[in-house]
């Protein structure tokens, strides 16, 4: 009998409802069938149904006050609804502004209008007892994600940090999680199979087999809150460095890349596109031209992942580690304190959940 | 054979103009094969004479034109030496000619802007090629006087809102002037295959539900383009000529996306086209299309500059209907792709006069 993890979100957003859907559709999967869509489900001792969702934390007033079940799909969430929520009994609580919403998103986002309204969020996590917090702010809220950071640490909660505001891979609060002694993942989630894993991947490829890189891109688009959010150049800063290091570290030469996030197309809802091009030469310098699409539901790519290192913070609490995950940082995350070859993340991974690596 | 000779003045000497300067000298001999009007109204590409040019960076001030067509920030691959033309590149109006994005590419000249109006007349410059970059709003208004006061055509290859402008369009026509623009259209870039796909579409009664044209490229214009106000701008203008390629309303997203300057003069558009067919059944279509910006660009301004000229000869004043809406992309009346095609041959056969 394993015990329950119960997890806190900031920012229940379209990622989070992926999450809090999946936690239901997928709560009667059996260990011994291939489930479509899951990496393991059952992650080490725990099944996803052992998550519980036990607080979350949002500045939209359509959502705060309202059950979970229910502020999942509130504008402007635009996750598709893929599976019925029953009732959770928690109420969206309203979490710190500081710099969570850009300007041009205030109405977008529905924030609320007075500062003083946030909840004090350590001491929630205390009384929910949560374990686990996920941030899901949006992009560029490097404010407010060393807030709830901030709260992990004071309430002794483990932190995964989803978003490119630098926490675990910035050594000076990879220490204070290690001094406090809890375990914290991230930064900027990778998605299950998203562009940034396939540029990867297709780069290692490329150079594995002696082809030269002479250029690449890498366009993204889409239509939810994520990309009207990054309309705004100066919200960008990280999530450029996060994804385009994510894809240059693989290579061991420099080449002429660009990266990004590129346009906000409202109408593909949740739903990204990437464009992903290369050239390269190869023998003899012939040159050799990839051209891929990528479409797929922004969310549910993400959810897929973070519901891996949620169990996989609870694995290190269990077993006492503290600071930042390596293994877990690396194989789900685009900006780990450690880059590792995305074959060889998946196969430490594993080693750690049996326990025979320490982060 | 001067009398057959076209002079013209251009401002900016970016990548079009290079491709211009280039197509000149290449299309001297051979080529006809390339060419959809090889003789165009009687006229070559190569009875296009450029007798001024003007532009602000430092590295292409008081040069040879066929040196300057070659100077960084131009990426347009040589494709042909030219010699030296005998036209020195001059100190234009800077105005509002950069984005703040542009700033750190472009240096500027500490020369003097020069008397554009005197150039004009000195050289005897009968037309006046707008090439400056997107948003150049200020700038491309002095130009405007400038040509106005020299009695000169203009084409307008910007998105500037010029042949649109009342006040403009009704000066051209009291001084019996011809008016050419507004933002060129590429001979087979993205803009016109994205509306020969929409239209083949709807003629074949699928409805277009959603559509659009992501585009990269490394010219400076997709520097400028970054710039969000100069980027809406161009993209408004963008949208609506695709817009119209339809009777219904759609959703349409279409424009430079994003500036990668390794590309150079290379242009990448990635389409994708949703629609409904018979029964609600989808169609869905995706492509990547990969072009040469400068050339593209080149290849409808030779024609329009050839028309400028014809339209200066038969006196026609104001606004050139047939060319603008076969070359521009936001001409001042709107006629389909390929009514515009046909009004478009008609006018060089003098069948219709402007």
């Amino acid at each position: 009998m394993t015990r329950r993890i119960k997890l806190a979100i900031a920012g229940l957003g379209s990622c989070a409802s992926a999450i809090i859907q999946g936690l239901h559709y997928y709560k009667d999967a059996n260990d011994e069938d291939i489930i479509p869509g899951l990496m393991h489900t059952r992650f080490g001792p725990y099944h996803i149904s052992d998550i519980d969702i036990v607080a979350a934390f949002d500045i939209n007033t359509n959502k705060i006050g309202k059950d979970i079940s229910e502020a999942i799909f509130e504008a402007p969430n635009k996750a598709r609804k893929f599976a019925e929520v029953p009732k959770l009994g928690v109420e969206v609580l309203p979490g710190p502004i500081l710099d969570g919403v850009a300007p041009h998103m205030r109405k977008s986002f529905f924030c609320y209008e007075n500062a003083d309204d946030a909840v004090d969020v350590a001491h929630v996590l205390k009384e929910t007892g949560a374990e686990v917090l996920v941030n899901f702010l949006p992009v560029g809220s490097d404010e407010a994600t060393r807030a709830y950071a901030q709260a992990a640490l004071d309430s002794g909660v483990a932190f995964a940090n989803g978003i490119p505001s630098f926490i675990v891979s910035d050594p000076v609060w990879a220490k204070k999680f290690e001094d406090a002694g809890i375990p914290a993942a991230g930064d900027d989630i990778k998605s299950q199979l998203g562009a940034t894993i396939l540029h990867r991947v297709l780069m290692q490829l490329m150079n594995d087999r002696g082809i030269h890189v002479k250029e690449t891109y890498q366009l993204n688009v889409g239509g939810n809150t994520d990309f009207e959010n990054m309309k705004q150049e100066g919200r960008l800063t990280t999530k450029r460095i996060s994804k385009t290091e994510a894809v240059t570290s693989v290579l061991p030469y420099d080449v002429p890349t660009r990266i990004g996030p590129s346009d906000y197309v409202p109408f593909l809802d949740d739903e990204k596109v990437c464009y992903l091009h290369a050239i390269g030469h190869n023998f003899g310098d012939n040159p050799i031209n990839v051209n891929l699409k990528l479409s797929v539901q922004d969310s549910p790519n993400s959810a897929g992942v973070m519901i891996d290192v949620i169990r996989a913070l609870a694995i290190a609490q269990d077993r006492g580690l503290k600071g930042p995950m390596f293994s877990i940082s690396a194989y789900s995350f685009k900006h780990p304190p450690k880059q590792i070859p995305d074959f060889e993340g998946k196969e430490r991974v594993e080693q750690f959940i049996r326990g025979e690596i320490d982060a | 054979m001067s009398e057959n000779k076209i002079k013209i003045a251009v401002a900016g000497v970016g990548n079009l103009t290079s491709a211009l300067v280039q197509a000149i000298e290449y299309y001297k001999e051979g080529h006809d094969d390339e060419l959809i009007h090889p003789n165009l109204g009687g006229f070559k590409i190569s009875d296009i004479e450029i007798v001024a040019a003007f532009d602000v960076d430092d590295r292409k001030v008081n040069k040879d034109l066929s040196e300057a067509i070659f100077a960084v920030p131009n990426n347009k691959e040589k494709v042909i030496d030219v010699n030296s033309l005998g036209v020195k590149v001059m100190m234009g109006p800077l105005e509002d000619g950069l984005s703040e994005y542009t700033d750190d590419v472009v240096i500027i000249s500490k020369e003097k802007p020069v008397d554009v109006l005197s150039v004009l007349k000195e050289t005897r410059a009968e037309l006046l090629i707008l090439n400056t970059p997107s948003g150049s709003q200020l700038a491309n208004k002095k130009y405007v006087e400038f040509a106005l006061a020299a009695n000169m055509g203009l084409i307008n290859c910007t998105p500037s809102n010029i042949v649109r402008d009342n006040e403009i369009v009704r000066e051209f026509t009291s001084k019996g002037l011809p008016l050419f623009g507004d933002d060129l259209q590429s001979q087979a870039g993205g803009t016109v295959f994205h509306k020969g796909v929409l239209e083949v579409l709807h003629e074949q009664g699928i409805k277009v539900d959603d559509t659009y044209q992501l585009d990269v490229s490394g010219g400076l214009e997709g520097l400028t383009t970054l710039d969000y106000d100069r980027r809406t701008l161009k993209r408004t203008t963008k949208e609506n000529s695709i817009a119209r390629s339809l009777p219904y309303e759609t959703n349409i997203a279409a424009g430079t996306t994003d500036y990668l300057d390794f590309l150079g003069s290379r242009r990448i558009g990635h389409y994708w086209i949703k629609g409904k067919g018979f029964l609600g059944q989808n169609v869905k279509i995706d492509i990547t299309m990969q072009t040469d910006d400068g050339s593209n660009g080149a290849a409808s301004l030779v024609d329009a500059i050839r028309s400028g000229k014809l339209a200066l000869r038969r006196g026609v004043a104001g606004p050139v209907s047939t060319v603008c809406c076969h070359i521009f992309k936001a001409p001042p009346s709107y006629m389909s792709r390929t009514d515009a095609i046909n009004a478009f041959e008609e006018f060089i056969s003098g069948e219709r006069s402007s």
